[in-house]
């Protein structure tokens, strides 16, 4: 079956909300997804008045010239692949719980807030808010991997439980704020007030004024490095990081901090 | 029926429903990945005794392993779900959690979860650390050498034990060179194992005994030393019988490793001792499964 391709017939005049997508699944034929009617400024439309659509797999979902006032791409979706070409709007993959969400672009706030599972490639940077508390809750990401290749806003990944998160490019300010356990990993530099009142988790940096608070270890040999680095691999699809280019330092001045940190050499 | 100059006895072997899991053991190299296997699948021969029946299914290249080193696949059988997971947990913590470089991951996918590293995690004291990547959730133990690494469960899947088929010879000799042959053929077939040690079994069994106390004794019928005493199947020339017993994941896998073991003596120089191949069964009334030799060999 070919993909489902969802392309815009002409440019948007107001904010979109494409939390729908998360319904094709419970969806029965092609035509009631066709007819699926959605709010676009303040009327009901058709799904078809506003997009040229083709192909049939609704599980595999291609949207072709994305734009940025298209908000909720991939909000609580559920084993779907949705591919998308373009830059987006806010809350891309915001509690989504499970599947594939692939953006060629760049996006606005709240990306991958409350997320639940499920893998998210971002090929561009990011806003604020990005992998943080969603509205109405106190808890970050709880599962899933999200990626991002370019550079990631203030007030990042915060309360994050659970997952991984990996950044290419550069971190906004108060990134990793109490952060309660997960890994996450930047390559970039990181900005001010990192990792405030965090807890457990583990962080991959290249940025070394992160360590200075941390005690260096002892350079044991850690087994779960190989077969994370390589589940990542198999994941992503890339080598992040070169496994023999880790110093890890573990213990802070902050007795209730249980993070560890890896810094990767040059 | 003469298969390739062995004699095959009209008869069959009784297997019975067990439950299996299979982990994946895996080390800096070969040498302590071993060492590990063969501390666990230790004393893990017949259910009767053991709790579980174990051994090593094969051996894992680098390319295999969840990370990227040496590693062995062990499978264990159980008659039930607790045996199972009880006698998995001891085994993982004392034979694997102790050994070396070491690092134990599930080996197969099912619905029905049970703990591998789940409560072993707390000797760990507070220190270990959870990991959770691709839908599964890894424990980080800090120990003297590093860390254990060790996945939090494993699954239990439907199995069956107990395939078998016996070696009837003129000597010892030929009868264990025999065995060795045929478990040799089946070392790295996957879903099976041959627990007993070095595959082979000696003291085949049958059901009850005179004494009340024992659910088991020798199988008579089958010893060379009672032929003038019991109701002995045994022909006249043969002086020794040696059994190889066979738990796989399925029927198919079972009956194709008892056909490769057969193949590989009646391909080898020792056959021209062999007197005839024949199996271990309770009449038909107590296992669910039937091995029919002849069938096999067809």
């Amino acid at each position: 079956m070919r993909p489902l391709v969802l392309q815009l017939k002409h440019k948007l005049s107001y904010r979109l909300d494409m939390s729908f997508l998360s319904d094709f699944n419970k969806l029965k034929s092609l035509t009631k997804l066709k007819d699926k009617k959605i709010i676009y400024g303040s009327q009901e439309i058709m799904l078809k008045e506003l997009f040229n659509i083709s192909g049939s797999n609704m599980k595999n979902i291609i949207i072709k010239k994305a734009s940025s006032l298209m908000d909720n791409i991939g909000k609580n979706i559920e084993d779907l692949s949705i591919k998308v070409y373009g830059n987006v709007g806010y809350a891309f993959g915001a509690h989504m719980i499970n599947g594939e969400l692939t953006l060629y672009g760049n996006t606005l706030d709240y990306t991958a807030s409350g997320l639940k599972g499920g893998n998210i490639m971002i090929f561009g940077s990011v806003g604020k808010y990005f992998c943080g508390k969603p509205n109405a809750s106190n808890e970050g990401i709880k599962d899933g991997l999200v990626y991002v290749k370019g550079n990631v806003g203030d007030n990042s990944i915060q309360r994050m439980r659970r997952g991984v998160v990996i950044i290419e490019g550069n971190v906004g300010d108060y990134a990793c704020d109490e952060m309660i356990s997960g890994t996450v990993i930047i390559k970039g530099i990181v900005g001010k007030c990192f990792g405030k009142n965090i807890k457990r988790g583990t962080l991959f940096v290249k940025d070394k004024k992160l360590t200075k608070n941390y005690v260096k270890s002892n350079n044991a040999k850690y087994n779960f490095i190989d077969f994370y680095l390589k589940t990542l691999f198999k994941i992503i699809g890339k080598k992040i990081i070169k496994n023999n280019s880790l110093i890890r330092f573990y213990g802070n001045k902050d007795v209730n901090n249980m993070s560890e940190v890896f810094l990767i050499k040059n | 029926m003469i298969y390739n100059g062995l004699k095959i006895d009209n008869t069959f072997a009784e297997a019975f429903n067990m439950k299996a899991s299979r982990i994946i053991v895996t080390a800096d190299n070969f040498k302590w990945a071993k060492h590990a296997c063969d501390s666990f699948t230790g004393f893990a021969t017949s259910v009767i005794a053991c709790g579980v029946e174990s051994g090593i299914e094969r051996q894992l290249k680098k390319s295999e392993t969840p990370d990227g080193r040496p590693g062995y696949s062990i499978l264990l059988f159980s008659m039930s779900r607790s045996q199972l997971e009880k006698q998995l947990e001891t085994r993982v913590g004392q034979c694997i959690l102790t050994c070396p470089t070491t690092a134990v991951f599930s080996g197969i996918d099912g619905e029905d979860i049970i703990p591998l590293g789940k409560n072993i995690r707390y000797f760990g004291d507070g220190y270990q650390i959870s990991k959770k990547i691709g839908g599964k959730r890894f424990w980080r133990i800090p120990v003297m050498d590093g860390e254990f690494l060790c996945e939090e469960s494993t699954s239990r899947v439907s199995a069956i034990g107990g395939g078998n088929f016996l070696i009837l010879s003129k000597n010892r000799k030929s009868c264990l060179e025999a065995c060795e042959v045929a478990v040799k053929s089946i070392e790295n077939q996957l879903n099976v194992i041959t627990p007993f040690p070095g595959g082979v079994v000696r003291s085949g069994s049958k059901v009850g005994s005179k004494y009340k106390a024992l659910i088991a004794s020798t199988n008579d019928a089958f010893c060379p030393t009672l032929k003038s005493m019991t109701n002995s199947t045994l022909a006249n020339d043969v002086n020794c019988v040696m059994e190889i017993v066979i738990n796989g994941l399925n029927e198919t896998d079972i009956s194709i490793a008892i056909k490769k073991c057969i193949q590989s003596i009646s391909k080898s120089k020792i056959k021209k001792d062999i007197c005839s191949i024949s199996a271990g069964n309770y009449g038909g009334k107590l296992g669910q499964y039937h091995f029919n030799l002849r069938k096999i060999m067809k």
